[in-house]
């Protein structure tokens, strides 16, 4: 017996040694999430979904804010529409991701009518929300390197591709700021066919299905008073195609008004960056190409400077 | 039962425990079954009824367990065997964790003089035991539930695809199921062996059947021989003339899709079953295949392969209906795959997954292939080797199946 347990011993060891060896080579290429739940606790944020998470350049806004002697380190912390939308959720993530300590922080908090609405049958039904179960409610420790919670929980590709994407390079790379790089072909053609399906998905999918929710609101205005506490707090409307806009007018036509009154009540300044009237790349009319991103994100580093240097801070 | 006085009273004990046994399995698994088809039956003619129908969660494994119950009833008041008068001894035989959820369902013959003997540990039994363990977790993680991710997309969303389409998710569904239920067996087997019990085989690499007779004398062989032995010949089996040999061959199928879950889906796979076997009945062939096929050798004949492709085909025509959701999904999924798209070139939403996993079930194939002759395809693998590379292989067995292996979903025969 004993001759048993030292070979199965070893072979159990080699293979969990195997399985450790492949979840340190885990990095940005493993998939479009995993190395935000590796990094320290921050403190400075970039919240929001899948818009803030490929237009927001933490690295440009340092380099800009930089200049003017604003020295933040800022992370990426945005998800996708279905993961990160406000709600108990991502505030409770939020919360582990913030540093305790911070002092200073900037928080820049990006919002549209998706992000405050619920498929739910009741809007104010937390229970129900989209984001329930998924990977973000499943992480609970979410600075730590390698997660393996995240790998063995929520990892929903084959451990093989953590391996063949760092050889092969993917079109989606996860930044170590956070910031989600992604290189589509950018010809007419490609764009043209992306936007028609998103505008049929937000069509048929998003808009006769989801309503404002009171309870989303008040996360949200929850999750800023939190971040207040910390830092100062900074809302964007980040730009999107005028098809896309037309069914978010459509589906929550008060929005604007909606977070004026937020921002006021909070006393945070808000940008709404999709009447800015200017040509921006999309990769599908709901997401900035990059190249587009990094312009936004100057803008925005343009904006938090001058609100910062306002006399009346 | 057995100290009954009188056959009478046998027998009223005997019918006892039958009607208790089945009576669980009636009402958990077919009470709402029955009710609904006898309200739609009377629908049909006019009459409008609102049955009450159970709103129970059905117990996992309880088809299993109940015929080990049912097993050793019948051996007890065949005296086949002595009762157990151990309470310990029989809860085990009845719940032994191995086979509880999803058999290979024992016979009391063979698992209870095994419980009672004193067991002792060893070696190559139990290295073997953790052998079967590693590969049936390789078919269920890495074949099955890889496969299960486009058989489910397929067979859910069927009428978005084409008929090429469906076809490879119909191939899928067939590893798929292959590997989930012989993987489960397998795990099974392996663990009891490392307790010292030898367990039922389940299965003998049934998709190198030649003919559907064979095929049932490799697949869930321990729900085969149990219906042969408690129904099939109870009923006269194949004496009595070729009539009734057919009558008893159509009910034991019938009642085997019947067993696997109260929808009419499984009923029809039973009947296609029976009727794919019916002319190897008449023509008094159901029994030419027992050899392993190609013994020895390391490629088919020409015939042999044409017979076990025809044999495989039938099969996995027989599973569009076991895995549609109801005969009318069943029908539409056979309608779109011979429809003009089935010569359209298939295609998956995640291609580069779709072409790992044909990769990956290939090479399960070959080694299923070579592995023919043995008890489970990889348990001779390297008894000549030396012994690095024969640590290496299984090894790397396990390596395969963390990197390869699917996002984890439920075996089907729990639902059973």
């Amino acid at each position: 017996m004993k001759k048993f347990y030292l070979k199965t011993t070893i072979f159990f060891l080699s293979i969990f040694s195997i399985i450790s060896i492949t979840f340190m080579l885990a990095d940005g290429t493993s998939d479009a999430f995993y190395l935000r739940f590796t990094t320290p606790a921050q403190s400075s944020l970039i919240l929001g979904t899948s818009r803030a998470a490929q237009a927001i350049q933490p690295k440009i806004l340092h380099k800009i804010l930089g200049k003017k002697n604003i020295t933040n380190t800022f992370f990426n912390y945005s998800f996708t529409n279905a993961n990160s939308p406000y709600g108990p959720v991502y505030y409770r993530s939020i919360l582990k991701k913030l540093d305790p300590n911070t002092k200073n922080g900037i928080f820049i908090l990006a919002v549209s009518p998706w992000s405050i609405s619920s498929r739910a049958s009741n809007p104010n039904d937390s229970v129900h929300f989209r984001e329930a179960n998924l990977f973000l409610d499943n992480t609970n420790y979410v600075n730590l390197n390698p997660n393996i919670f995240y790998l063995a929980n929520s990892y929903t590709s084959l451990y093989y591709n953590i391996l063949k994407n760092k050889i092969t390079k993917p079109d989606i790379i996860l930044h170590e700021d956070g910031w989600l790089e992604v290189n589509v072909p950018m010809d007419s053609k490609s764009f043209l066919d992306r936007l028609s399906r998103k505008v049929e998905t937000y069509e048929t999918e998003n808009l006769p299905f989801f309503k404002y929710s009171n309870t989303r609101f008040n996360y949200l205005s929850k999750t800023i008073t939190y971040l207040q506490k910390h830092g100062k707090v900074f809302i964007v409307r980040l730009p999107i195609h005028q098809k896309i806009l037309d069914i978010e007018n459509k589906s929550m036509p008060d929005f604007n008004s909606k977070i004026i009154g937020l921002s006021i009540k909070h006393n945070v300044a808000y940008l709404n960056l999709t009447t800015s009237g200017k040509d921006y790349k999309f990769t599908d009319g709901n997401h900035i190409y990059k190249t587009s991103g990094a312009i936004i994100t100057a803008e925005i580093a343009e904006w938090i400077s001058s609100d910062i240097s306002k006399p009346y801070h | 039962m057995s100290e009954a006085q009188s056959e009478k009273s046998k027998k009223t004990w005997f019918w006892l425990s039958i009607i208790v046994n089945l009576g669980f399995l009636g009402v958990f698994k077919y009470f709402n079954f029955f009710a609904d088809s006898f309200a739609e039956s009377l629908s049909f003619l006019g009459i409008k009824t609102n049955f009450w129908t159970l709103s129970v969660i059905l117990p996992v494994g309880i088809s299993f367990y109940t015929f080990h119950g049912l097993s050793y009833v019948i051996d007890i008041y065949k005296n086949r065997i002595e009762p157990e008068r151990n309470l310990v001894d029989y809860s085990l035989f009845v719940s032994f964790f191995p086979l509880l959820v999803a058999g290979p369902i024992e016979r009391a013959t063979h698992l209870l003089p095994q419980i009672k003997q004193k067991r002792e540990f060893n070696y190559s039994k139990s290295i073997d035991g953790l052998k079967q363990i590693l590969w049936g977790l390789f078919k269920k993680i890495v074949i099955a539930d890889n496969c299960a991710m486009f058989a489910n997309s397929i067979f859910n969303n069927s009428a978005e695809y084409s008929g090429s389409t469906l076809v490879i998710g119909a191939l899928f569904f067939a590893f798929q199921i292959y590997g989930d239920f012989s993987g489960y067996s397998d795990i099974a087997l392996g663990t009891a062996r490392l307790f010292g019990i030898d367990l039922l085989r389940n299965f003998a690499f049934p998709y190198f059947s030649r003919d559907i007779a064979e095929f049932w004398r490799r697949w869930h062989i321990s729900l085969s021989s149990w219906f042969r032995d408690y129904l099939y010949i109870p009923l006269g089996g194949s004496k009595g003339g070729v009539f009734k040999a057919v009558r008893n061959t159509f009910i034991i199928f019938i009642v085997s899709g019947f067993w696997h879950g109260a929808n009419w889906t499984f009923i029809v796979w039973g009947f296609l079953n029976a009727l794919f076997i019916l002319p190897s009945i008449l023509f008094k062939t159901n029994r030419n295949n027992l050899e392993i096929v190609a013994k020895g050798k390391i490629f088919p004949t020409l015939r042999e392969f044409l017979s076990i492709a025809g044999t495989f085909t039938l099969t996995v025509f027989a599973w569009i209906f076991f895995r549609a959701s109801s005969l009318k999904h069943a029908y539409s999924y056979l309608g779109q795959i011979f429809s003009r798209s089935l010569f359209s070139f298939p295609s998956f939403p995640d291609m580069d997954l779709a072409w790992l996993t044909i990769k990956l079930i290939s090479i399960f194939v070959i080694i299923e292939w070579l592995g023919r002759e043995q008890q489970y395809a990889v348990a001779k693998v390297g008894f000549k080797w030396h012994k690095i590379p024969r640590w290496a292989f299984f090894f790397m067995i396990a390596v395969v199946i963390f990197l390869f292996g699917a996002k984890e979903q439920q075996f089907i025969y729990f639902q059973f």
